[in-house]
């Protein structure tokens, strides 16, 4: 029974946790390596299931504890910051050289601008922009109300809308 | 240059052959990583020796008397701890099967195993890996000759002995300055 | 498709109002090469969801989760974990029984707090302490796995617990999910 359901309904969810984690912790490595733990975690806790209202969500909220600890741990020993630019996440194109130095430039700015978000704004955008999960189950993740949910998408997008157009205003020249 | 000095004399202990089946020194080799570092200490027979000389306790000198090694891996960082009790734990059911887990202890947050093999009468292996639940990891292995009941006493013979004796080291050590 | 049309629904997106199709819809648009020029500021945003909803974990991630699941297995075989809430005491002692020792044994870790020093490698005076300690740490844990409570003893017993099946291990413990059972009033 338990392992179907293991299979079945967690499993699946294994790329949306790890991009999850991706988007906090910003190295790949690490990001595997959580999915890992919760996952693990969760199938060595089988008797419990049962009183875990929501298993989906509960993986989801595991999964962001989990990679805020990691980053907390991170900071603790001062070490060389993990690499949060998002070296993994290049986007390679075959436009031209200088198109493509602008979308490699604006795509860490797009990053960049994610981390200037508020830890639920940038949870939002990830589980809505990235995971397209409806309102109602980003809420029940991130134990917020559907409104707060809205609101703060709302204000992430803007957030990322100004920065693109002031970007664009200063930065580049335009094309003919 | 504390580092350097330590690595050099690491180094040399690691090349002896006494130390190249023992648990501490395959965790150094195997699983210790550059970025999270460990507190090592080992203690051969020399400086055993030196220690009968120094304690004052009955129950220490002996222990020094007939132990061979004592060594010693500790971490208080807890990613690093958490990392390194696992690979502890895996390098044990690993590679010293053969020894016997006389202790286990899994709670969520204290988590122990002590493992023993007997080689002869007079000559036995001891391991421990400890995760406590300040997150301070501890290995320590010792060989040679053990006596698990008297080992199993030694801590309450060393309770009582610090309470009674504290004021009488401190006068020692003032007596050291004093004349050197 | 109409360049009103991607003009209402970038508003729509601002707003918070599209769906999830309707926001595919936008960033398949994003992704062609004739944007015109004055949305082209957004692309990035659309082509970063794009790459961001391709990543995916590895294939030997299974293997590697398959293989943590089945150590697990095999850890767990070894020991049963009887969860015993002690009301007055107000800790959770968990209780290990090892298979295969003949007699059952029980087990409570204290807890220790640890000493702080430097290491050294060539002071008699710090390797004497660092050999104090560990021998110290040894003999807490071997006193650990002698001294079970007398009171932790007789809970057991009253549990009345069929050891010989546990001790096959071929009966599954549901003691350890069901705590109400083991909660003892009287201790």
């Amino acid at each position: 029974m338990s392992t179907d359901k293991f299979s079945q309904v967690i499993l699946p969810l294994k790329d949306k946790l790890f991009r999850l984690a991706l988007s906090i912790v910003g190295d790949k490595r690490e990001s595997e390596d959580i999915v890992q733990d919760v996952l693990l975690k969760l199938w060595t806790k089988k008797e419990e299931w049962d009183e875990i209202e929501n298993l989906e969500a509960y993986c989801f909220r595991s999964t962001r504890n989990l990679a805020f600890d990691q980053i907390a741990t991170a900071n603790a020993r001062l070490t060389d910051p993990t690499d949060l630019s998002g070296e993994s996440l290049r986007f390679i194109d075959e436009e031209n050289p200088h198109s493509q130095l602008v979308k490699k430039e604006r795509l860490s700015l797009i990053e960049e601008c994610t981390k200037e978000l508020s830890d639920n704004q940038r949870l939002v955008f990830q589980l809505r922009d990235i995971e397209g999960m409806s309102y109602k189950e980003i809420a029940e993740i991130a134990n917020i109300s559907e409104e707060l949910v809205k609101v703060s998408l709302f204000r992430a997008r803007k957030k990322i809308r100004e920065m693109l157009s002031n970007l664009d205003n200063y930065g580049i020249e335009p094309h003919t | 240059m504390m580092k350097k000095y330590a690595l050099a004399l690491f180094a040399i202990c690691l090349a002896s052959p006494i130390f190249a089946g023992d648990f501490i020194t395959r965790f150094l080799n195997q699983c210790v990583e550059g970025n999270r570092l460990v507190n090592n200490v080992n203690i051969g027979k020399t400086m055993l020796n030196k220690m009968i000389d120094i304690t004052g306790d009955e129950s220490l000198k002996t222990a020094f008397h007939d132990l061979r090694s004592i060594r010693l891996v500790t971490t208080e960082n807890p990613s690093d701890s958490k990392f390194y009790f696992e690979k502890a734990r895996d390098l044990a059911s690993a590679e010293f099967g053969d020894y016997q887990e006389v202790v286990s202890v899994n709670e969520k947050r204290n988590k122990m195993s002590v493992l023993i093999r007997e080689e002869g009468s007079d000559d036995q292996d001891i391991i421990l890996i400890l995760l406590d639940d300040n997150h301070n990891l501890t290995l320590i292995t010792l060989s040679g000759k053990i006596d698990l009941a008297s080992l199993s006493k030694l801590s309450t013979t060393l309770e009582n002995r610090k309470m009674v004796g504290e004021d009488e080291k401190t006068e020692d050590a003032e007596d050291n300055l004093k004349n050197p | 498709m109409e360049l009103s049309r991607i003009h209402s629904l970038l508003d729509k997106y601002w707003n918070c109002e599209t769906s999830a199709y309707e926001e595919k819809e936008l960033q398949d648009f994003f992704s062609r090469n004739d944007v015109p020029f004055g949305l082209q500021r957004y692309a990035p945003l659309f082509s970063y969801r794009e790459t961001q909803q391709s990543l995916s974990l590895g294939n030997d991630f299974d293997e590697r989760l398959k293989t943590a699941m089945d150590k697990a297995k095999i850890a767990k075989k070894e020991y049963v974990t009887i969860k015993i809430f002690l009301p007055l005491l107000r800790i959770a002692a968990s209780v290990v029984l090892i298979a295969g020792l003949g007699a059952s044994l029980f087990f409570i870790a204290k807890q220790n707090n640890k000493p702080r020093f430097a290491e050294t490698y060539n002071d008699p005076d710090a390797a004497l302490k660092h050999a104090t300690f560990a021998l110290e740490k040894l003999s807490d844990a071997l006193q650990a796995g002698e001294n079970a409570s007398l009171k932790t003893l007789q809970n057991i017993d009253e549990m009345g617990i069929d050891w010989m099946a546990l001790d096959s291990l071929s009966v599954p413990i549901h003691v350890a999910a069901g705590k109400e059972e083991i909660k003892k009033e009287q201790l």
